[in-house]
Order: structure tokens, then C-alpha cells, then sequence
């Protein structure tokens, strides 16, 4: 279960400050897979980023009653300046997993090759990209935050994608997409961002009907 | 559930204790990874700390110059005053360079703040025996420390302070832009008046009682006292510096979660 409680957000950009959510109070259930659905791609990823924890709130509190994780395809933590193999290792320790076995595991999944031991900056954009998809889905979290660059774009023979499907059988996750067959096919239940709110719908086509609006403007 | 997330997950006591002291672990092995990979340039970053000591030490002998106050040598009494007195300053300054967007959500930044504060311990130790070990070699037999005990006292009470200090001039620099610049006089003003380049038993007793109220005084005290066993030591108060170290940790906990949103933006 994730509570939103009494969660308003606010966010500064080029000195104009405007409101993403206000006063919500809102229950997810952990243990479903969930479309997430939006007018705008950034309000998206910041409701997303509140539910990962990457952001506070300005006000309230979002209380997250199970294992979250964080937005996937996100790698803040790892440092530029380390290996690849280093901060693996790091963050399989930060996540209380067997370090080797999970070192070795991202090695071959990820397909670096002698990359792994180059410092973690020298990656390219989609290798890193790649690389924390895999990462973020080798931990069993209970609930699976997802971005837009969660998913790959073509969804035969990519490790991440394989990775996704065997996670969205087992664990709950919320995926924002517009995509109603995609949805269809790996969710059960809805979120709407409507105008500063968040609205819970218990099947996808609910969802859908209520966000059309936005989607043909 | 076996992995740690930043969750309010309902787990018990013990299990919420191992994953916190499991990402401390990791945020110190990481610390130690960083130097494991580039030694030399964690070793320049403490050109800083070491040169500024060297410096005040060996300018100290010519602005100073009325000979040994105590003990045989103006340098080893100096540094000595000097050193602890610099680990204050060196805990206290943590910057949050990093936004929250650039760490995982399990990682807080007092976690940060506190492996800072350990990380920086373990690198005045080291810098604590190459500078104290060169006077050894190089000036004066005095700078063979008679007992450990109150210089490492003296060196977790620094910390605790500069832990307090720091999370304070993090606070106020939220809310007065200029609060750096104010910090700079303050650490002038502190080299000059806590006994670093005199000792506080001979000043005139109306001063001694006002400026006995600094907890650094009492540390810098406890500091020498390891290189003099009959260091003049009437002002010093070790519970009193005690309290004032605990109270400077915990008001810097409560500040650290006051301005955790303001920091975070």
C-alpha cells in the first residue's frame, strides 16, 4: 500500500512556480500493476518521483507501506568516477543483496564486456540506460516504479524487456503510458493525474475513458 | 523481505537496524573504494588540511616569537593547539553537493553527514601521525604524545562539535544568503581566541571566565594535554564538554530534518 497523505506538490521552474498535486489523499495498492496516466510528461515524473522517494513533498507525506523501488531506468547514485563492477557492487549492498552473485549476474546480462571495469561515466547514454533497467529489475522489490525510459522501444530479445515481463507477473508497478494495447495487455488498474488530483480507477479502460480527454488534445 | 528500500515498510526493529547499519557499511566501503582508486587525488584534496597546519605552525614561530610557552618547541605547541582546532573547522564544512535526485532513495543525506563526519576522523588520524611524527623526526623528542587517551577524546569532541556547527550554518544558510561569508569571521575570529597560540590559564580571569564558555577551549585543553601531562589545566571541564558535544550532535540531527525540503530543492 502507498498513501498519499494530505500530499501537495509544488515545483519551481525558470522562477515560475506552479502546482502538480494538491491536498491528495490517495491509497495504491502495492500488489497491482497499475497505468499511470497524465496530461503532461513532467508531472508525471514528478508524481512518479514522489512515489520512488527521489523527492519530498512540499507538504504531507507519502507513506510507503511496502518494498518500493526506485524509478527504474534512474542512476543517481552511481558515481562517474567509479567502475562499473564498483558501484554494482555497491548498490547490491545498498539493497542487501549478494554482491558477487549479483556483480556477476548484471556482467553477463547487461553485455559490457571489458566495459565493466571502465569508470561508470565513460558508458554511453544507452548503455547506461540499459544498464539501470537491468539493474534496477534484478532486485525483488514488491513495487516497481516506472518512467519513461523504463521500457525498451522494441520489446523482442532485449534482456531489460524479458526482465520486465518475468517482474510484471510476480510484483506490483505503476507504468505510466499512453498506450491502451500495452496497457490492456500489463495492467489491471488505472491512475489518472487530472487537474491537480489523482484519481484510482479499478480497470484500465475506466482510466482511459476518464483521461481522453487530454490524450486527443 | 530481504532487501533494504527507504520504506515504511513494516518490519521489525532488528531488521530496520540491519539494513540502516547495512547502508552505512556501504556508504563507507564506498568511501574507502573512491581512495582504493584514486589515492592521489584524495591525497591532493588533503594538501589543504596538512599545508594550512604547516603554514599557521611555522609562521606561528615569527609572529610569536617569545619562545616556548610550554615544553621546548613554539612548533609542537602550536600545531598542537592548531590541529584539533582545524578538524572542527574540516567536519563542519559539509556541503550537500548532491541533490537527492543524484542518490538512491535509500541513501539519506545524514547518512552522508555522518559518514563525512567518520571519514574525516580517519583522515586527521592519518594526517594527525604524519604531522606529529615529522616534528618527532625533525624538531623535537616532545612530540612522542604521552598518552592517547585524551587526544583522542579531544579529536571525537572536535568532531561531534564541528558535526553540530556545520548542520547549523547549513540551517542558517537557507535562510541568510550572506551566512558564509559571517562563517569566515567566526573561524577567524575562534583561531584567534581558543588558545591556539596561547594558553588560556594566564589570561586575565574576567576574560578566562567568558571565553571558558567556547567548548573548543576545553578540547584544544584535553588535545595537549596528551603531548604535556602538566599542561595548566584549571579551565578545563570535560563534562562540559561532553554535554556540549552531545548537544551539538543532536541539534544537528533536528536541524538536518527541519531543512530537509528547503536543502532537497
Amino acid at each position: 500500500m502507498i498513501v498519499f497523505d494530505q500530499v501537495t506538490m509544488a515545483v519551481t521552474s525558470h522562477h515560475h512556480t506552479r502546482t502538480v498535486l494538491s491536498c491528495v489523499n490517495l491509497s495504491i495498492p502495492s500488489n497491482r500493476r497499475i497505468a499511470f496516466l497524465g496530461p503532461s510528461r513532467e508531472d508525471k515524473r514528478i508524481v512518479i518521483d514522489l512515489i520512488g522517494g527521489l523527492v519530498l513533498p512540499s507538504a504531507g507525506r507519502v507513506a510507503r507501506m511496502a518494498n518500493v523501488s526506485f524509478p527504474v531506468g534512474h542512476l543517481g547514485g552511481f558515481k562517474a568516477e567509479l567502475s562499473v563492477r564498483i558501484n554494482v557492487a555497491h548498490f547490491a549492498r545498498l539493497y542487501d543483496a549478494d554482491v558477487k552473485k549479483m556483480v556477476n549476474f548484471i556482467e553477463r546480462a547487461a553485455g559490457l564486456g571489458p566495459m565493466v571495469d571502465k569508470p561508470y561515466g565513460l558508458l554511453p547514454p544507452q548503455a547506461k540506460l540499459h544498464l539501470a533497467r537491468i539493474v534496477a529489475y534484478s532486485i525483488p522489490f514488491d513495487f516497481y516504479v516506472l518512467t519513461d525510459n523504463s521500457l525498451h522501444g522494441k520489446a523482442d530479445g532485449d534482456v531489460s524487456y524479458d526482465m520486465f515481463r518475468e517482474r510484471n507477473r510476480t510484483a506490483g508497478m505503476i507504468i505510466p503510458t499512453h498506450n491502451l494495447k500495452f496497457a490492456r495487455e500489463y495492467c489491471e488498474m488505472g491512475v489518472v493525474l487530472d487537474r491537480e488530483k489523482l484519481l484510482l480507477y479499478d480497470n484500465v479502460e475506466k482510466a482511459f475513458a476518464a483521461s481522453r480527454k487530454f490524450l486527443l488534445a | 523481505m530481504k532487501n533494504a528500500s527507504n520504506v515504511r515498510e513494516v518490519v521489525s526493529f532488528r531488521i530496520a537496524l540491519r539494513r540502516y547499519l547495512g547502508i552505512m557499511a556501504a556508504l563507507l566501503l564506498q568511501e574507502y573504494e573512491t581512495w582504493h582508486h584514486a589515492p592521489v587525488r584524495k591525497l591532493l584534496k588533503m594538501i589543504e588540511p596538512m599545508g594550512n597546519i604547516a603554514i599557521i605552525c611555522f609562521v606561528g614561530i615569527f609572529i610569536f616569537n617569545h619562545g616556548a610557552v610550554v615544553g621546548d618547541s613554539q612548533v609542537l605547541f602550536i600545531a598542537s593547539g592548531f590541529f584539533p582546532k582545524y578538524l572542527f573547522f574540516y567536519t563542519a564544512r559539509y556541503t550537500p553537493n548532491k541533490s537527492s535526485r543524484n542518490l538512491f532513495p535509500t541513501e539519506q543525506r545524514l547518512d552522508y553527514m555522518l559518514v563525512n563526519v567518520i571519514v574525516k576522523i580517519v583522515e586527521f588520524v592519518i594526517l594527525g601521525i604524519v604531522l606529529f611524527g615529522s616534528i618527532y623526526l625533525l624538531i623535537t623528542d616532545q612530540a612522542m604524545p604521552v598518552s592517547y587517551d585524551p587526544m583522542l577524546e579531544a579529536v571525537i569532541a572536535m568532531a561531534m562539535l564541528g558535526f553540530g556547527y556545520g548542520a547549523v550554518n547549513l540551517a542558517l544558510r537557507q535562510i541568510f544568503w550572506f551566512w558564509p561569508a559571517i562563517v569566515q569571521v567566526i573561524n577567524m575570529t575562534l583561531i584567534m581566541i581558543c588558545g591556539v597560540f596561547f594558553i588560556v590559564d594566564f589570561l586575565p580571569p574576567d576574560i578566562r571566565y567568558w571565553v571558558s564558555f567556547i567548548p573548543n577551549i576545553h578540547a584544544i585543553v584535553l588535545f595537549r594535554q596528551g603531548f604535556y601531562p602538566r599542561y595548566p589545566a584549571l579551565i578545563l571541564d570535560t563534562s562540559y564538554l561532553a554535554y556540549c558535544a552531545i548537544i551539538a550532535v543532536l541539534v544537528g540531527f533536528v536541524l538536518e530534518r527541519i531543512t530537509r525540503r528547503a536543502i532537497a530543492k
